[in-house]
């Protein structure tokens, strides 16, 4: 036999010499010195290389599940005066039209996502009104930089429950699931049930008694994708009350009620499309959301829909080329939490 | 997560994000070939996944071309590797300095060596790493031999040329 290949030598290194091969190589290893001193420069050469190219260690990132990624800089462009501008009307006149005496449910509040250029910062989608004894966070906006799975949301969603449990008897997570469960039955039986309507355009305004968006605009650096909720400049109050979360059909205005419905409409599931056409459709870009992995990818006209699971159903994010401007909605399972929706939004990413 | 896209993730996201990290180095960009893959997945689940996932990512960092790629690669020494932890300032000039000289020597290969290399250290059977590349099984080990070899001249090299230098 003539001397060992260092392939063969690597082969054997790495195990990957099947046992009854193995007999003539450990044969002729016992009998050859040149080729024994060749093994051992080889398992050294082996270890060494591995042992290099396993030290490059995969940077950490931050620990907390939302953050943002150092080193990004949002883009500034024409289009976001356009955006703000579009959305400052839409803001206008669904403030308009939502004023009034009741309120309309959680999982009907239109939610704008501000485009990248923006410096506001989030909050969710059902800001608490009265509860000053929690100290509320804005929602962190960036996008997910660890490996994110839906155990990691429900984490999340565990942990803000557990911060906004406050004094009161009956826990706000009862009285959201409780109002889901309300604004579910009312879906069933003739209500359309949107989640966010979300524009790639800024909000105009807020409706919660935080900070105004502009005096954090000067403090705060600019991040890299940030909702507001409401954008009304009338009130729109969230669905904690129960009795208005029934009478939601008369309060709801009819420009959302007819966005509402074509939300709900879409709601069907479409046909596959590829990445590729799904991208070409929308001008180049693809919306995601940071750090989840999508379900698939479906086409239902006019809109591209990127599907995630949830544990609450599917969760759907659908875009639409309008004006070389992409415009995305994030269409949530029923019951799914506004305030974990308002985080969603701030992770959609091209 | 649920699904088969979801046990995928779950099984094979970290590994392919820290290969490509190896491979670029570049964290952010990482993530994103990786979230790229796994929607790819979606669009087309694999029968084979692990292989499949590997060859995707890395046709996508071939795609978006090699200038690119080295560029970014120089962007990392000087973002000097940025960690969670922070350590003694002259253990952490030792270690960007050893992943320097690792980049660098990586950079010798050519680029089926040093995919090999990257997958067979990501733990890799050789089957897998000639179903991932389009390599013969035979050539496998041949390639690891190669790459192992020109990996640790290289670094050697470029060792001695900065001991020179100091």
């Amino acid at each position: 036999m003539s001397h060992l290949d260092p392939g063969l030598l690597h082969e054997l290194l790495d195990g990957e010499i099947p046992s009854t091969d193995l007999a003539p190589i450990q044969a002729h290893l016992g009998s050859c010195e040149e080729c024994r001193a060749r093994l051992e420069h080889e398992r050294q050469l082996q270890s060494d290389a591995d042992g290099l190219v396993a030290a490059i260690e995969l940077p950490q990132v931050a620990e907390q599940p939302l953050s943002r990624t150092p080193g990004r800089t949002p883009r500034l462009s024409w289009v976001s005066g356009l955006a703000w501008a579009a959305s400052l009307i839409l803001a206008v006149g669904l403030g308009y039209v939502a004023r009034g005496p009741g309120s309309i449910p959680a999982a009907h509040q239109a939610s704008m996502v501000v485009p990248e250029s923006s410096g506001a910062r989030a909050t969710p989608a059902t800001p608490p009104q009265s509860d000053t004894s929690v100290p509320r966070q804005a929602a962190p906006a960036g996008h997910l930089t660890a490996p994110a799975s839906h155990d990691a949301l429900a984490q999340q969603q565990k942990t803000d429950t557990r911060a906004e449990g406050g004094s009161s008897g009956t826990s706000r997570r009862e009285v959201r699931d409780q109002a889901a469960a309300k604004a579910a039955g009312a879906r069933a039986t003739n209500q359309p049930g949107a989640g966010a309507i979300a524009a790639a355009a800024p909000a105009a305004g807020r409706t919660d008694d935080h900070p105004s968006p502009a005096a954090k605009i000067a403090d705060a650096p600019p991040r890299p994708t940030e909702s507001v909720t409401g954008g009304a400049p009338a009130p729109v109050q969230p669905s904690r009350n129960l009795d208005n979360a029934r009478s939601t059909n008369a309060l709801v205005p009819r420009n959302a009620l007819m966005a509402t419905q074509r939300l709900e409409s879409s709601g069907a599931a479409g046909e596959p499309i590829t990445l590729s056409d799904a991208v070409r459709r929308l001008g180049g870009t693809l919306r995601l959301i940071d750090g989840l992995v999508p379900l698939r990818l479906e086409l239902r006209e006019p809109y591209v829909r990127v599907v995630y699971p949830a544990a609450q159903g599917d969760l759907v994010l659908q875009q639409q080329l309008i004006d070389g401007r992409v415009v995305f909605q994030i269409i949530p399972p029923p019951g799914f939490p506004a305030d974990s929706l308002a985080r969603l939004q701030a992770r959609v990413k091209e | 997560m649920t699904g088969p896209v979801g046990e995928l993730f779950e099984e094979y996201h970290a590994s392919l994000v820290r290969m490509l990290y190896r491979r670029t180095g570049d964290r952010d960009r990482a993530d994103e070939i990786a979230q790229e893959t796994f929607a790819r997945a979606v669009a087309s689940p694999p029968r084979n996944p692990r292989p499949w996932l590997f060859a995707v990512a890395l046709n996508l960092v071939r795609e978006q071309g090699r200038t690119v790629v080295r560029q970014d690669r120089r962007l990392v020494l000087y973002r000097a590797e940025q960690t969670g932890h922070t350590p003694a300032p002259d253990e952490a000039l030792e270690r960007e300095e050893r992943v320097a000289g690792v980049r660098a020597a990586l950079d010798v290969l050519t680029e089926r060596d040093r995919e090999a290399l990257l997958l067979k250290v990501e733990g890799f059977s050789y089957d897998e790493i000639a179903a991932t590349l389009g390599l013969a099984r035979g050539a496998v080990g041949t390639t690891l031999a190669r790459a192992r070899r020109r990996l640790m001249e290289a670094y050697r090299a470029g060792e001695e040329k900065k001991n020179v230098a100091s």
